[in-house]
């Protein structure tokens, strides 16, 4: 879905900080990130275990428990401020799917019943009225035989309809935007492959703007619009999807394209990454990749790089783009079907 | 492998072998009362043994009477609590000091070795953790920790231990002993100052007792923390008989945590079995046991204990701690049920960890399966629902030997000073009931204090991986 | 590895279903495995994939024998593995090794690296130390070494020469001729005594430094405990524990799925560097196509509990001959898959593995099922007619609550007309002819009676065709493929051409 770059973005995350307090040490789990959502459109946010994706997708929601809390920026919907205890105010705006479906579906009540809940609670549906319009989301939801599907219990239901039921719970808030946390690792492929068209579709019919986090990078090409790459809790890259995965900017997106076993050779052993994705403890004081990147130079370890614009509606935090940087002048964009040296450490 | 070490940093002497130290602290620790505790173990297994049909019945008494003879510290040789008052000052008393007193620092001495020793454990735990443990780090220190900080657990640890120091030190702890007491009080003499006759007589103690009731508003009652007319001191008054409460009290006390330990660790060890062997093989065999429990749980426990006991009457088997061992037996049988079905949940889950899978995919046997890979994770709870039972136990043989069904007299037992003492209980002798049920009350709160800190500290939330599924992905190599 | 020499482990029929361990049995068994036959060559890779429920993992483990086989057997040197129990069983287990998915879940949280390695080691009792003596029948003596078997490899060989004895350790073990003290006495027969200087736990701790070390890990990591290690690391850890006993032959269930990308990498490429090294075979089970596709010399599609499709790896993805795996293919997402044609979407789910179809497993959902000829339907109301008949089996199937039994009873059942409103929506824009109506009336009388089977059945007698009938057997497709569709019959249409003329529609 195109976008006008002046329309007023849905969602505005600016400098979110979220900070885990435990007994041992603080971990920065989200440290100053930023990103946009606009109406219609699909955003990705890309990153590994520990990049702190999925605390993201909860502080957008302020689901952030104890030990965790926010402490800094903000994430503005529709211009209100959620973090300033507005969450109540936007209840049924923002409505997110999580990862296992099983965990998401209260065993001990139909599914009819959990999407009537959610009807009450957000459209004060009730009695029959509540069940028609239920029916019609599982049928929305792309679930057959939806009249008798709304009568059973979540272990009657495979692990994709599942999901689908639980879309529809999501959708039966009416939302402006859904945020998908890891909505199909937990499902196979060729399952995955319907929920993704049914997202799609979905968007189109309700003109939803969804944010899509996962590690998988497939999913991304396929789903998104546009991508963010975070990493260690912070957003390295911003790019549409397509320019991020033929000119990847940041070295770690490079280096987590060629990690992918079908972007390599059967013959040829898998290029991997160095080290290990730090815990943050403590504010960024350099470039949290740094020890990892193939091509850190001596500023890298000494300050933490500012996003840079590297092209349309793209930017990077490296410093191989900052303008003046010797290293920036012999490489500007990467392709992504360089060799670098394939191999890993003991 | 122990490391080497220049300078200890929290040692208060500058040694090269803190270990050396601690052995050394507890060799004197230990030569000091070891009497007392052989006394202990020879004691109970004494009693255990001289009325089985069994031979070295007369070597253990032999045994018995030769550890005796080991002198220990804090005996009652040295801090004696006899003497008298002759009218103007005390004559033969410890250090010159009234016998109550001499008898209180002898009481409070033993708590105070006790403790020490106890610190003296805790010391080397934590000098073998810091110095000496090849690991830097195991999950039983996450529990040792957060037991340490929960009050209520550390009460009950308390309230336990102090339990347990009263048992394992009762000949030393009363003012008098069961036997010159109680037993064989025709048998022994006491001295004492008459006031009329301004000269010291002599009398059986039984006579004494006689003239030292508490049987209501008697003029003869002893009370509390007063002297008798014979000179001797109560601590907690006397019984209708005129015994001693406070010996009752301890040696009663022996039986209690022998007879709770014996009937508890027999439930524990049978509930844990079945639980494990249960959730391994899982199927018919976990169907089966269900089933089993079940019936036995069916079985009404209190009919059983008085149709067994009446039964057994008369047997070797009923001589044991005067029908206490009789007792725990019953206990075991009927409550096993109560234990393998709390156990029965954690050993399922634990059955479904792919550790399990993993171990017998390389062929282990069964029963080093479940030992291993199942065992450490179902001992928590075994701490937790034991010590709650233990506390149960106690409470039942006090119940039941106050409906006089339990312990036979003349045999002390807590239950039954309350049983003793429950006509006088509105009258000037209510410490005769009240005192035991006190009692009671505290060292049962003790024990389920101390499963609740234990449960706590245990927290199988932290054994768990994080809810969130996709932070389980492992990231790093 | 060439396909001229005897497998390694022959699989065949092989056959694994779940009954219900009660006293009295309910619902009829999960047919988890049903009639595969495969053989694993020395030194290679296969690759096992297929969606969750298709029974891969269950083969996995029934070839390791932590499952009975029902029906079928697996012939590994000779002996049928299935048929084994108690020791035998544990022996084969010394020669198999597993590598598990979770690497949270399969290792003990409350043993330290080092315990978890040995373990195999110990349960064992490792080293066997079996001696050989050369050129003289030789009786063998000694409390820690055992007389090795003529047809398997020696770990101590004696040599009696005139000039001396002489000793040969194999490579491998922790241990050299230094550390053995011979002795030979020669009265009547002759005998050799053999002592080991070292404890066997000794040689147990330096095995399992040499297998961290192997696992690229080091030697302090002995002495730490899982928690402390990443989930690459403990993936590892398994792998090093799998390798203990020195197998030959590894069954690796999901090894990386639960890793990230980049740790992924590494652990795959660590996995192919030990298969070098050690000359290993490994049975490689993942849903993951891509990673199957870099480390699998040949692979096996398995779609409930039967192998459809099996063959080279580079031909399997380049082109697919099985409609499932057409579709798997075209299912994966993003740039890096190995398909590129449009994306077949499968509709509705797998049926339940305790009623799989009678004939091809596949035919409830095949994008390239044979249609009858009595029939002629564009594509698209052909699959509004698969998906009723699937909605009256899944209704067949379902249980009833005890709410909608006693509505029924009473009379107040709304379901009659639910059903019927259904049946019209699924079917309202498709063009059928009187006599399909008139098929679907009666399919619905039997419903609403409160037969769903019959219905289905009704359906399937009209709409049916032979996939419905026969289970396809493997069909060669091309050298050392094969692919179980019964359109590989020369008078049918190829799987491809169906497909791509029917996603047109």
């Amino acid at each position: 879905m195109s976008v006008g770059p002046d329309e007023e973005p849905l969602l505005a995350v600016r400098d979110l900080e979220v900070v885990f307090h435990t007994e041992r040490e603080e971990i920065h789990a989200v440290d100053g990130v930023s990103f946009d959502i606009h109406e219609g459109e699909t955003v990705g946010l890309v990153g590994e275990s520990g990049s702190g994706k999925s605390v993201t997708a909860r502080s957008i929601l302020g689901l952030v428990d104890s030990p965790g809390s926010i402490e800094g920026g903000k994430v503005g919907f529709r211009g209100d401020d959620l973090t300033d205890d507005n969450w109540e105010r936007h209840r049924g705006d923002i409505a997110i799917v999580f990862q296992d479906p099983s965990n998401s579906l209260n065993p001990v009540y139909t599914v009819g019943n959990q999407i009537k809940e959610a009807l009450r609670i957000h459209q004060g549906l009730r009695g029959n009225e509540a069940t028609d319009a239920a029916v019609g989301l599982l049928e929305d939801v792309g679930i057959p035989d939806p009249r008798r599907r709304v009568e059973e219990y979540p272990h009657q239901l495979s692990g994709g309809m599942q999901q689908r039921a639980v879309i529809a719970m999501a959708l039966a808030c009416d939302p402006d935007l859904l945020v998908c946390d890891e909505p199909t690792t937990a499902l196979d492929v060729t399952i995955q492959a319907q929920i993704l068209d049914l997202l799609a579709d979905l968007q189109r019919e309700e003109d939803l703007a969804i944010l899509f986090i996962t590690h998988d990078m497939g999913v991304i090409e396929d789903a998104t619009d546009r991508v963010n790459v975070i990493y260690a809790g912070e957003i390295v890259e911003r790019a549409p999807t397509g320019t991020l995965f033929s000119e990847p900017a940041h070295p770690y997106t490079e280096a987590l394209l060629r990690s992918i076993p079908g972007r390599t050779n059967a013959a040829e052993r898998l290029p991997t990454i160095e080290g290990e994705v730090p815990t943050p403890t403590g504010r960024a004081e350099d470039c949290r990749f740094a020890p990892r990147c193939p091509y850190a130079f001596a500023e890298c370890h000494e300050m933490p790089p500012e996003h840079v614009d590297v092209g349309a509606e793209r930017s990077a935090a490296c410093l191989l783009h900052e303008d003046g940087s010797e290293e920036a002048a012999e490489r500007t964009v990467f392709d992504g079907s360089e060799a670098v040296s394939g191999g890993d450490s003991a | 492998m122990a490391r080497a070490h220049e300078t200890t940093s929290g040692t208060l002497l500058p040694t090269n072998s803190p270990a050396a130290v601690w052995a050394a602290i507890g060799a004197v620790l230990f030569a000091a009362q070891g009497g007392a505790f052989f006394g202990f173990v020879v004691g109970v297994l004494g009693d255990l043994l001289t009325v089985t049909p069994l031979p070295g019945a007369a070597f253990v008494t032999a045994v018995e009477a030769a550890v005796e003879q080991i002198p220990t510290l804090l005996s009652r040789d040295v801090i004696p609590n006899d003497g008298y008052w002759n009218g103007s000052r005390w004559v033969g008393t410890f250090l010159g000091l009234p016998p109550g007193l001499a008898w209180g620092i002898r009481a409070a001495l033993v708590y105070l070795y006790a403790f020490v020793f106890a610190g003296w454990v805790i010391l080397g735990y934590r000098l073998y953790r810091r110095e000496y443990r090849t690991a830097d780090w195991t999950p039983r220190d996450d529990m040792v920790d957060r037991f340490r900080g929960h009050k209520w657990g550390i009460f009950g640890l308390v309230v336990v231990f102090m339990f347990v120091v009263m048992a394992v030190f009762a000949p030393v702890l009363g003012p008098t002993t069961v036997d010159e007491n109680m037993r064989n009080s025709y048998s022994n003499e006491i001295t004492y100052w008459d006031s009329d006759a301004e000269a010291v007589q002599t009398t059986l103690v039984g006579e004494a007792n006689l003239a030292s009731q508490s049987r209501g508003d008697n003029p003869e009652r002893v009370l509390p923390m007063e002297y008798d007319d014979f000179g001797r001191f109560h601590p907690f008054g006397t019984l209708p008989s005129g015994q001693d409460l406070f010996t009752f009290i301890v040696s009663g006390s022996r039986l209690s945590l022998v007879i709770g330990l014996l009937s508890v660790g027999l439930s524990a060890g049978i509930a844990a079995s079945l639980a494990l062997v249960a959730a391994y093989y899982k199927g018919r065999t976990d169907l089966g046991l269900v089933l089993a429990s079940d019936s036995v749980m069916a079985m009404p426990q209190l009919l059983l204990l008085i149709m067994l006991t009446t039964v057994l009457s008369g047997t070797w088997l009923a001589e044991i701690y005067s029908g206490g061992f009789v007792l725990a037996l019953i206990f075991a049988g009927t409550g096993w049920t109560y234990m393998w079905r709390s156990l029965r949940g954690p050993a399922l889950q634990v059955a479904e960890r792919q550790w399990i899978d993993a171990a017998q995919s390389f062929g282990q046997r069964p029963l080093t399966i479940m030992r291993k890979h199942m065992l450490p994770y179902i001992t928590g709870y075994l701490l937790i629902y034991g010590s709650m039972t233990l506390g149960g136990a106690i409470i039942s043989i006090a119940g039941l030997s106050y409906l006089g069904l339990g312990i036979a007299p003349p045999t002390p037992e807590w239950g039954r000073a309350i049983n003793l003492g429950q006509d006088y209980v509105a009258t000037g002798s209510w410490h005769i009931s009240l005192i035991p049920g006190l009692l009671i009350t505290l060292v049962v709160t003790g024990f389920n204090a101390l499963g609740d800190g234990v449960r706590d500290a245990i927290d199988p939330q932290s054994d768990a991986t994080t809810e969130d599924g996709a932070a389980g992905r492992g990231g790093g190599a | 590895m060439t396909t001229a020499e005897p497998p390694v482990i022959s699989v065949e029929e092989l056959k694994t279903y779940y009954e219900e361990d009660g006293f009295i049995r309910s619902s009829p068994p999960v047919k988890a495995v049903d009639g595969v036959s495969l053989d694993i060559h020395e030194g290679e890779t296969i690759g096992l994939v297929g969606e969750s429920g298709c029974g891969k993992t269950t083969l996995g483990r029934t070839i390791l024998g932590l499952n009975n086989a029902t029906d079928g057997t697996v012939t590994a040197a000779g002996t049928d593995v299935t048929e084994l129990s108690g020791r035998e069983r544990r022996r084969w287990q010394r020669r198999v090794g597993m590598v598990f998915q979770d690497p949270q879940e399969s290792l003990n949280e409350r043993m330290t690296v080092g315990e978890i390695i040995k373990e195999p080691l110990k349960t064992h009792d490792w080293p066997f130390l079996r001696v050989a003596v050369e050129d003289v029948d030789a009786e063998v003596k000694g409390s820690d070494v055992t007389p090795c078997r003529p047809d398997r490899a020696a770990d101590i060989t004696v040599r009696l020469r005139s000039d001396g004895t002489k000793v040969n350790v194999r490579e491998g073990l922790p241990l050299t001729a230094e550390d053995l003290n011979l002795s030979v006495s020669r009265d009547g027969t002759t005998t050799v005594s053999v002592a080991v200087k070292r404890h066997k736990s000794e040689l147990r701790r330096e095995r399992a430094f040499e297998l961290l070390e192997q696992v690229g890990l080091t030697e302090d990591h002995f002495y730490r405990y899982p928690h402390q290690f990443s989930g690459g690391q403990r993936q590892r850890i398994g792998i090093a524990r799998a390798l203990a006993l020195e197998p030959d032959f590894l069954v690796l269930d999901e090894p990386v799925s639960a890793l990230d990308v980049s740790v992924q990498a590494r652990i795959i490429n660590l996995l192919e560097d030990l298969q070098d090294e050690l000359g290993l075979t490994y049975l490689f089970i993942a849903h993951d196509l891509s990673v199957v596709r870099h480390i699998a010399d040949r692979v096996a599609v398995m779609y409930l509990g039967n192998i459809v499709e099996l063959g080279p790896t580079r031909e399997v993805y380049e082109n697919p001959a099985h409609p499932y795996t057409v579709s798997l293919l075209s299912a994966i997402p993003g740039s890096g898959s190995p398909w590129e044609g449009g994306r077949v979407t499968l509709r509705g789910t797998p049926p339940s593995p305790r009623d799989p179809p009678a004939g091809c497993p596949f035919a409830t959902r095949c994008p390239a099922k044979i249609r009858p000829d009595e029939w002629e339907f564009p594509e698209r109301t052909w699959r509004a007619l698969d998906e009723l008949r699937v909605l009256f089996r899944t209704r067949a199937r379902s249980e009833r609550s005890a709410t909608a039994a006693l509505k029924s009873l009473v009379g107040l059942d709304a379901a009659g007309e639910s059903l019927t409103e259904t049946v019209e929506e699924l079917l309202a824009e498709h063009d059928l002819s009187p006599a399909a109506q008139s098929v679907i009336e009666e399919a619905l009388e039997h419903a609403r009676a409160g037969d769903d089977a019959a219905a289905a059945q009704r359906l399937r007698e009209a709409f049916g065709s032979r996939c419905d009938e026969e289970h396809p057997s493997g069909y060669d497709e091309g050298p050392g493929r094969t692919s179980a569709c019964l359109r590989h019959e020369p008078k049918y249409e190829s799987v491809a051409e169906v497909i791509a003329a029917r996603e047109d529609e």
